[in-house]
């Protein structure tokens, strides 16, 4: 093929990936240091140059103040994070990350990459999806479509399944985010039936609430809050993640952490954890799985009998608190037929395929669902009492998309010339509790008396998020039409044009550079969790690895290279 | 858009159900694919919609099995005084009553864990019970959590279990241990009620069924149980231990051996014959399957009662094999010795031309020397040609029975007395092609036989007894009922059915009738009443002594009366 291939993204909280489909079946592509698993971690180095990716996440423990992780939670926010005196918005932080897993699509397949599809949480609202859009145009992704996350595991699910005819919920538990999807496969089609999630549930949720749990012990116990220190939270958090993931496997393991200093106290930390204590602080965040599953079954309406598969997707749903809620809420064992962590990234390699028009996929459809409800803002009247603020929705969520509503409305007044159309997107009952998308002046309407001009509102949303209205006064023969493009936190031609500037006048670690620089990293961060002859040993291996680097010989990189990499995968294993 | 033309669309008749809907959609997708074509998708799905809504509302909320209530906030905490205590006590107790279990084990959870606990006197009973029901119910964490709990404060308090229900606690305590997600639900509940139960070992049974059912969950838990379980491992170990091959083998055969017995008693000897036979012919070592020798033989005779003398011989042969291999010989006395006796000598008679009658009568009255005497006698006088085929087929194959029933079976006939007694031989009146005068009319006919039990019932028989000789015939007379059917307004499924039957018909090689079958067919189809005629017949001769639905003569009066029918429909056609 002559034209560069579309890659899949899945932009994660705390991971990412980049796949495409080879011979029929997905493939996430290696990155610099050969690993599949990119971390959503940036990282300002002393000498101003940008970290992306596992070595930027191994400097989260020594550096965490110039360090920033999980940004993809504050996408469509203008919060900005800053990394050592570099300010920089979530759309730059990932702008970066994708720009990472460009280069490392273009190295492993050897071809320019232009044109990605992104993954989002299906409760991503539109200011988000518009952020994570214009986060790609920076990194030079021109974006072809963005879906949900959980649309893209169904796509993984179902590229195997075409011949089948069931009913499944998939279960997406990730590193930030909870989605769940039904999704019924009938006569080679996939149709998505419904979506819910919580947008703000996510392992790392799991990981601060494991973290809190110990913080508040050694408070009760030496009267100190680790919270309070930057570096002893953020080393306290890593390795109650390494709990998280142990317990997944033992009944009971320990934290332990030497040398933790808080306000200029060290302390010796070792706590041991069971499985059950830990299960006890989360039985909040467990219970919060709870609500969306049920309704994602109720959308689609179903019973939780008769689903016939449910799939775990999401390195979260490792926990086996997780899959035992899944068993209890579906009464049946939940299956991991995809890689946990993949399947993302590989439906949305399928989805880059449907686009191209692939011939591996040209038997596949598949049609979405709008994942939030569109409507628009009305009043009401009661007697003499008038309502205002009322959202009215004229596309629901659920619907088959791309999908053509229309509602119509009324005047509210006596020869009323004008009307103002506000666009919202979301389920409350109030406006001013929804999302605000734009607005629209249909001005000089004939005179009439109250309520006998009918107006109709025609919303037309098509899988790409693209909003068309239509405006149809009766009787008039007058129509009008708008689109909903400039939106609120969407970013300007000219100022993703700037942006792209900024970021190419960053100065970016050297990619050869980065196995490296990954290694020192994690040894650096390895180096402050050891003591004692453990420590020293690192230490020595460690300043053969400097000098190794120093003196430039290839062979003796490569050997100082694979003893302190064999040293840090002993340790991560312990 | 309106109805009909989103049916259109679909590309269905309106009685379309919503399945048909549904699949029509799926497969016009591709068509209207929502990506390439979104004018043509928006509108096909407008058409499903609207086509869902008159089926039967598609995605209509239903209600949503909520397995456990949702966690309500526990009572304030800090709620002073003992009498408040007490009210909260009170009130997870009123919860569990009502079957809140989770919210109760919440509560009496939260509840131990306060100071004024100590003082309380619950009996250690009430707890345990409690806990039970959380297992039985599944909510293991809660009961894991509970159990903890419980055991803090009665270490506290230095409270002891009651006496006797020390086993319990244990099962308890293990359950808690067991890792939740690898213990099937159903097995944990078998535990808990067997620790209820008077005798725990009453469950056994049930609890290796599970095991059965479900070996690679029985395994991981028997693991579970080994480790962290001995009270239970004790209890069930041996219950849930994989089973030999030779257990696979006995328990498969058993349950076939069960199986063949059910349909023997539903009627449908010819089933089950084939099953034991099948049986029989497996078994190589003997003593694994639970053959009954005396339910074979009381098989045999039941075939031959029932006029099966083909597969009584099969089953004859496998039995033989069988009881040569095992060396037994369970027959060799008193009763079963004659009944043995007269199930081999019927089937020493060829089962095509021995008169079913006569077979039927002998095989009833096995047990009785001479018991068929008055039915045989009455047979004879009735049939004077077949008695004397069959005395002269007993008298060359079957020497005790022709002992003791060719008296009865013995007749003078003649030529001419049975030359009366055989139905006419139809005049083949060709010039007068639409309508002979003798046959009754449509309108009788139809009435004599209600058409669509007609159908039904031939339908049936056909698919009972597939690969018949006459089968391609019978296929011939469903055909006509089914267009006299159709022509009478019973428009059901029969026209459809009839003409599948036939094709499968057409299909069987053996019966030699097909090509007739298929001439008939489309000369019916033409409604060319002259040329189906003769073919119908020819037919009539073949079927003739065939008994169909009881009687000789149902067959032909069947085919007659769906001739009739056809060729009235194609009279009332040239009027018109």
């Amino acid at each position: 093929m002559s034209r560069p291939p579309i890659v899949g993204i899945d932009l994660g909280t705390t991971y990412s990936l980049v796949a495409v489909l080879r011979d029929g079946a997905p493939a996430c592509l290696p990155n610099a240091i050969g690993e599949l698993l990119t971390p959503s971690a940036v990282s300002v180095a002393a000498d101003g140059s940008i970290l992306v990716g596992a070595a930027a996440r191994a400097r989260a423990t020594t550096h965490p103040d110039r360090t920033a992780l999980t940004f993809k939670r504050d996408m469509g926010t203008d919060r900005v994070h800053a990394l050592g005196d570099q300010k920089m918005t979530p759309q730059q932080l990932s702008a970066l990350v994708l720009a990472s897993l460009k280069k490392d699509a273009e190295v492993a397949l050897g071809v320019g990459i232009e044109e990605a599809v992104i993954t989002v949480p299906a409760y991503f609202g539109d200011l988000q999806r518009q952020a994570t859009r214009a986060a790609g145009e920076i990194a030079g992704l021109k974006v072809e479509r963005i879906i949900n996350e959980p649309t893209a595991a169904a796509l993984a699910y179902g590229l195997h399944q075409r011949d089948r005819e069931l009913r499944a919920v998939v279960l997406d538990l990730g590193g930030g985010t909870f989605d769940v999807t039904v999704l019924q496969i009938m006569e080679g089609v996939i149709e998505i039936q419904s979506s819910a999630g919580d947008a703000r549930l996510g392992g790392e949720d799991f990981d601060i609430a494991l973290a809190e749990r110990i913080a508040a012990r050694i408070q009760k116990a030496r009267g100190v809050d680790v919270r309070q220190a930057p570096l002893a939270w953020a080393r306290l958090r890593a390795a109650a993640e390494m709990a998280k993931k142990r317990l997944s496997e033992a009944e009971q393991t320990q934290v332990v952490l030497p040398d933790l200093t808080v306000e200029g106290k060290v302390m010796q930390v070792e706590e041991p954890i069971t499985r059950a204590e830990a299960e006890d602080a989360w039985a909040e965040l467990i219970e919060r799985v709870r609500a969306p599953a049920l309704r994602a079954l109720r959308d689609a309406g179903l019973a939780a009998s008769q689903v016939d598969e449910v799939l775990l997707v999401g390195g979260s749903t490792r926990m086996p608190c997780v899959s035992h809620l899944a068993a209890q809420l579906f009464g049946r064992l939940p299956l991991r037929k995809l890689p946990p962590d993949e399947a993302v990234a590989h439906g949305a390699a399928v989805q880059a395929a449907l686009k191209e028009g692939r011939s591996e996929v040209d038997d596949m459809v598949v049609t979405d669902v709008a994942p939030f409800s569109l409507g628009i803002s009305t009043g009401d009247r009661f007697g003499q009492q008038v309502v205002s603020d009322v959202f009215s929705p004229i596309l629901e969520r659920g619907t088959v998309i791309p999908a053509s509503r229309v509602s119509t409305f009324r005047t509210m007044r006596d020869n009323q010339q004008e009307v103002e159309i506000e666009v919202f997107q979301g389920e409350h009952s109030q406006c001013s509790r929804n999302q605000h998308l734009g607005t629209y002046l249909l001005k000089n309407l004939p005179p009439a008396p109250e309520g006998k001009i009918p107006i109709d509102v025609r919303f037309t949303y098509d899988q790409n998020g693209i909003l068309e209205i239509d405006i149809d006064l009766e009787g008039t023969g007058r129509k009008e039409s708008f689109v909903i493009l400039q939106r609120p936190g969407m970013m300007a031609e000219a100022e993703i044009a700037a942006a792209r500037k900024a970021m190419a006048g960053l100065k970016l670690h050297p990619r050869e550079a980065l196995p490296n620089t990954t290694l020192l990293a994690r040894a650096d961060a390895l180096h402050v969790e050891l003591t004692g002859e453990a420590r020293a040993h690192l230490a020595g291996l460690l300043v053969r690895f400097r000098a190794a680097l120093e003196a430039q010989d290839p062979a003796t990189i490569e050997e100082a290279r694979q003893a302190l990499a064999g040293l840090i995968e002993h340790y991560r294993r312990v | 858009m309106t109805l009909p033309e989103a049916m259109q669309i679909l590309g269905l008749a309106p009685s379309a159900g919503e399945d048909a809907l549904k699949r029509a959609y799926l497969r016009l997708l591709r068509k209207h694919h929502p990506e390439r074509d979104k004018a043509g998708f928006l509108r096909l799905r407008e058409a499903y919609e609207l086509a869902s809504r008159y089926a039967g509302a598609p995605r209509a909320p239903q209600p949503v099995e909520v397995r456990t209530p949702p966690a309500k906030p526990g009572p304030a905490p800090g709620g002073d005084g003992a009498a408040d205590f007490e009210e909260r006590w009170r009130e997870a107790w009123e919860a569990a009553r009502r079957g809140e279990l989770q919210q109760a084990a919440r509560s009496v959870r939260r509840l131990l864990g306060e100071p004024e606990a100590l003082g309380l006197d619950p009996p250690p009973r009430q707890l345990l019970e409690l806990l039970l029901d959380l297992h039985a119910a599944g909510f293991s964490e809660d009961a894991g959590l509970l159990y903890r709990a419980t055991a803090r404060w009665m270490e506290q308090t230095g409270r002891r279990p009651e006496r006797g229900s020390e086993v319990q606690w244990r099962i308890c305590g293990e359950l808690t241990h067991v890792t939740p997600l690898r213990m099937p639900h159903a097995l944990r509940r078998l535990m808990v009620q067997a620790s209820r139960a008077e005798d725990p070992t009453q469950t056994q049974w049930a609890v290796r069924e599970l095991a059965l059912a479900d070996p690679a969950a029985a395994k991981a838990t028997l693991n579970d149980l080994a480790r962290s379980a001995p009270t239970l491992h004790a209890l069930f170990g041996e219950q849930m231990a994989p089973e030999t091959p030779r257990d696979f083998w006995r328990r498969q055969a058993s349950q076939r051996w069960k199986l063949a017995e059910q349909r023997i008693r539903d009627g449908s000897f010819r089933l089950a014959s084939i099953m034991i036979a099948t049986l029989l012919h497996e078994q190589l070592r003997p003593g694994i399957t639970p053959i009954e020798p005396e339910r074979v033989l009381d098989l045999l005779l039941l075939l031959h009662g029932e006029g099966w003398g083909a597969e009584a011989v099969d089953l004859l042969d496998a039995f033989v094999g069988w009881l040569d291999r095992t060396g037994r010989d369970p027959f060799a006395e008193g009763l079963l010795r004659r009944r043995w006796g007269v199930a081999c000598e019927l089937c020493r008679l060829d089962a095509a031309s021995f008169p079913r009658e006569v077979r039927s009568a002998i095989a009833r009255a096995a047990d009785a020397p001479g018991g068929a005497n008055g039915e045989l006698r009455d047979f004879a006088a009735a049939n004077p040609r077949r008695a004397a085929v069959a005395w002269q087929m007993m008298a060359l194959n079957a020497s005790t029975l022709f002992e003791e029933y060719a008296g009865p079976l013995q007749t003078d006939w003649e030529d001419d007395a049975l030359a009366a007694e055989l139905p006419p031989v139809p005049v083949a009146p060709v010039e007068v092609p639409p309508a002979p005068q003798p046959l009754p009319s449509f309108e009788a006919a139809a009435a004599r036989f209600p058409l669509g039990r007609l159908f039904d019932r031939v339908a049936e028989w056909c698919r009972r007894s597939p690969g018949q000789i006459i089968f391609g015939a019978f296929a011939v007379v469903l055909l006509l009922c089914g267009v006299v059917a159709a022509s009478s307004g019973l428009k059901s499924t029969a026209e459809l059915g009839a003409g599948e039957i036939c094709d499968d018909a057409s299909s069987v090689k053996a019966t030699g009738d097909c090509g007739l079958a298929t001439r008939l067919k489309q000369a019916l189809g033409s409604a060319d009443c002259a040329r189906a005629l003769p073919m119908v017949l020819e037919l009539e001769a073949r079927m003739e002594g065939e008994p169909i639905m009881g009687h000789p003569r149902n067959g032909l009066r069947l085919l007659r009366t769906a001739y009739v029918g056809v060729c009235l429909d194609a009279k009332r056609g040239e009027n018109r």
